[in-house]
């Protein structure tokens, strides 16, 4: 019995490793742009809001909307209605890469939210204080906000990561593979019961390991 | 070195119209260490962040070493700041900084070159008396201690003006006391010109040459504590003015009057 199973998991097991380098692509490439570009949009609906250091009511109130609108989609809709998109940006809309570019844009905007609020908790006193020694706005956003805000941006970010992790799982509706996707090719689809616990087995200790890092990075990060 | 000119803010909410400051003209001279009391709600902090126009007047001029900071550029403003220090009353330091890190910002913002910083900052905090504790996080440090980060920083860019909301009234008062030594000596060893927002009126006379009464956004009195003649026609002028005479006869006063 107990052989059978190992004979079948290790029968899967390079699928599976490559499954995950699938995984790692997709995940990999969202979390580059919810960096790069989420935490910008996190900032500029943090200092575009009323009262905020840059008020822009209208711009604020645009992204804000769009942001809330992106994730409104179920995640698979919004893959499928990005079809057209990634085929325009890539050439195709299929693969892995192709699947990272719907994980990427709700990797924006759910990492975006998650800078805006760890901003606004930010001390507004520090701000004042910063603007009464006469420093710009960008000087305020690099060595005072994005500073005082680092632990709950890298825990975030930590939570972010998760998030993509399970995202990623409907990858295999455009070909993008992943290891979610296996886990339902022969999980599901095969029956083959033992491999879908393993491949579940996997993910556990793949997201215990991601917020156990995380959450201590983001601990070693805090002096306040 | 500081002139208000019939300055004015009003604030509008749900719950109505607040006049914080109406129409107050003020002069601060050089070297003054300038009190501006009141009890809580009477303008005070808001009179004083139109010092450095972290608060705008809705009319008036605000006027420091004789420019108009209302006239100024945002850029022009930013380096008008430089020269116009702040102390808060919650100290407001970056807490992810070291103690040096928070002195240096300001000379960072001035775009001093970093050697001039380090010795800038080690220099202030000297003055202060906290160089051992330069490389420690703000929150391994007691309130006394902050606040004398805060002034540390305050000064690092040398600055013709320092301005304190309630500098000492989230400390106790032997840490409190220590704060207002460090201000007179910044006021004397470096020529600051000092201006103190506070309701604790001993602060007033312990350290302060002139002082302004305000109440509902108004200045009642302004007038120069070494002036025997002034008889001061406010209540906390003449609280004030007790000092060498007898309080305890006011107080007992008052209580007769409410038997």
């Amino acid at each position: 019995m107990l052989e059978t199973i190992i004979a079948d998991i290790a029968h899967r097991l390079p699928e599976l490793i490559v499954s995950l380098g699938e995984t790692f692509l997709m995940v990999g490439i969202a979390l580059a742009a919810a960096v790069l570009i989420g935490v910008p949009v996190g900032t500029t609906l943090y200092l575009t809001r009323k009262g905020g250091l840059v008020e822009r009511p209208r711009l604020f109130a645009a992204l804000d909307i769009l942001v809330n609108v992106v994730r409104s989609f179920p995640f698979m809709i919004l893959i499928v209605a990005l079809i057209p998109v990634t085929r325009f940006l890539l050439g195709t809309s299929l693969g892995t890469v192709a699947a990272s570019v719907p994980l990427s844009i709700v990797a924006i905007v759910y990492y975006g939210r998650l800078v805006e609020q760890s901003l606004l908790d930010v001390d507004r006193g520090v701000i004042t204080a910063a603007v009464s020694m006469g420093a710009s706005v960008l000087e305020i956003v690099f060595k005072v906000l994005l500073v005082e805000a680092r632990s709950g941006i890298v825990f975030g970010l930590t939570i972010a990561t998760v998030s993509f992790l399970s995202f990623s799982t409907l990858a295999g509706a455009v070909g993008g593979g992943g290891i979610g996707d296996f886990a339902i090719r022969y999980g599901y689809f095969r029956f083959e019961t033992d491999t879908m616990v393993f491949t579940i087995a996997v993910i556990v200790m793949l997201v215990q390991l991601i917020q156990f890092s995380g959450s201590r990075f983001a601990r070693a990060l805090d002096k306040r | 070195m500081i002139e208000l000119d019939e300055v004015s803010k009003t604030y509008e909410s749900r719950e109505g119209r607040l006049d914080a400051v109406s129409r107050v003209s003020l002069r601060v001279e050089r070297g003054d260490i300038f009190g501006i009391v009141g009890f809580s709600g009477a303008g005070k902090s808001t009179l004083v962040r139109m010092m450095n126009l972290l608060e705008r007047p809705d009319s008036g001029t605000v006027r420091v070493q004789g420019r108009d900071l209302g006239a100024l550029s945002a850029a022009e403003l930013r380096q008008a700041r430089l020269s116009i220090a702040m102390i808060f009353q919650h100290f407001n330091l970056i807490n992810n900084k070291t103690v040096a890190a928070n002195v240096a910002f300001p000379l960072e913002i001035a775009g001093l070159p970093r050697a001039e910083r380090d010795a800038r900052v080690s220099e202030c905090l000297d003055i202060v008396g906290l160089s051992e504790k330069a490389h420690a996080y703000p929150a391994t440090l007691s309130g006394g201690q902050r606040q004398r980060v805060a002034i540390a920083r305050a000064i690092a860019n040398r600055p013709s003006v320092l301005l304190c909301d309630e500098p000492t009234s989230a400390l106790d008062p032997r840490t409190a006391q220590e704060i207002l030594n460090f201000l007179q000596k910044v006021n004397r060893t470096m020529g600051v010109t000092v201006v103190i927002v506070t309701h604790q009126m001993n602060i007033v006379n312990d350290i302060c040459d002139k002082v302004a009464v305000m109440e509902q956004g108004r200045v009642l009195e302004s007038y120069s504590l070494a002036d025997a003649d002034y008889e001061p026609t406010s209540e906390i002028g003449q609280l004030l003015s007790q000092r060498h005479a007898n309080v305890f006869k006011l107080v007992a006063q008052r209580e007769r009057a409410y038997a």
